[in-house]
């Protein structure tokens, strides 16, 4: 049974400053990978929430087909979000206390995660998770371009 | 100017190539564009092939003016869509200071390399101040041409990103990925949004 798993990470520069995401999209056959595909970008001024936020919206929204897959990120940020703060925001109209930042974000995630069956795993990061370190340097390497 | 074997092609296959591009909804880069256009927003669609990219943004509430150098796909644009389409080649674009956003969605690739800096330019020119360009373009080195019969000049991200600014845009955003086109070979490809300075 062939399985699907999107790492994804953000790293910034600053924060604000110039920041990258990084997806690893695998496909893995009990322990064989078949598949991988990797996506970057990178923004000129960004924050690393957003960036965090960017990778699993971009890692979603590229798969054309509903699909069955775990996000795993190293950023509780989304992964609480996307799995317990968004029920709220979207019964307040996507409004919380004090604002909602990232709330243009926060909307695509969720209309890119409703389309798959997503489950959403979190890693602690830089801890020698090789799959996240490669999402890290992917990150890296999207913020490239905007680094003086 | 695209060359005249890429239009021979367009102007030919605008309805097969039309239904291997229909995605039915907005991707991810057109709806981001859409969301950065203030309401009733002008945008020329540089390279506009179906228009399909036009239709989306007149249903988002823009204004869009699709343009293609294929006869072809003009007619179909209009056909479908009733949105104006016209006929013009890339060296035509002489408005100034007319369009909040450029929609250029791997169109320019069909240019030769030596006149991306003059037609990044003339878009420069066509945007007010602050306005977003949005370019898709292949990545990588060298002119080839495909399967079908297509011109492509690759650009590296250094590249591209030269080109945008010398032509006096700042860039804000890229987007790399990798994917199959309408010829049947995996290409890396760039998403790159730039807004006009001053």
């Amino acid at each position: 049974m062939v399985e699907y798993f999107a790492y994804t990470d953000g790293a910034c520069s600053g924060n604000p400053g110039p920041g990258g995401w990084g997806a690893l999209l695998i496909a893995r056959e009990g322990d064989r990978v078949i598949k991988e595909r990797e996506l970057k970008g990178g923004e000129a001024e960004t924050t690393n929430n957003r960036m965090e936020l960017l990778a699993a919206i971009s890692a979603l929204e590229t798969l054309s087909k509903p699909t069955s897959l775990t996000v795993v990120t190293d950023s509780a940020y989304v992964k609480d979000g996307i799995t317990k703060w968004v029920h709220g925001w979207k019964r307040n109209g996507w409004k919380k206390k004090g604002g909602l930042k990232n709330v243009e974000l926060w909307q695509r995630l969720d209309a890119a995660a409703a389309r798959h069956d997503v489950t959403w795993e979190w890693v602690k990061g830089h801890a020698g998770h090789p799959e996240n370190e490669r999402a890290d340097a992917l990150a890296r390497a999207g913020m490239a371009p905007f680094k003086p | 100017m695209a060359d005249a074997r890429t239009i021979a092609f367009y102007d030919g296959a605008a309805d097969r190539y039309d239904a291997l591009t229909n995605k039915g909804a907005p991707d991810q880069d057109l709806s981001a564009f859409i969301a950065l256009m203030p309401a009733g927003a002008r945008v020329l669609d540089l390279g506009c092939g179906p228009a399909r990219a036009s239709a989306h943004m007149r249903d988002a509430g823009l204004a869009p003016d699709p343009v293609d150098a294929s006869t072809g796909m003009v007619k179909l644009a209009n056909q479908t869509h009733d949105i104006g389409a016209r006929l013009m080649h890339f060296d035509d674009l002489d408005t100034v200071s007319g369009y909040d956003g450029v929609w250029a969605n791997f169109s320019l690739l069909h240019a030769p390399r030596a006149d991306l800096p003059r037609h990044l330019r003339a878009i420069a020119t066509a945007l007010k101040p602050q306005g977003i360009l949005h370019i898709g373009m292949k990545t990588g080195t060298g002119v080839r041409r495909d399967a079908l019969d297509r011109h492509y000049t690759f650009v590296t991200i250094r590249e591209l990103t030269g080109l945008v600014t010398d032509a006096g845009m700042t860039v804000l955003a890229t987007r790399e990925g990798r994917d199959t086109g309408c010829a049947g070979t995996i290409d890396d490809f760039v998403i790159m949004r730039a807004r006009k300075d001053g």
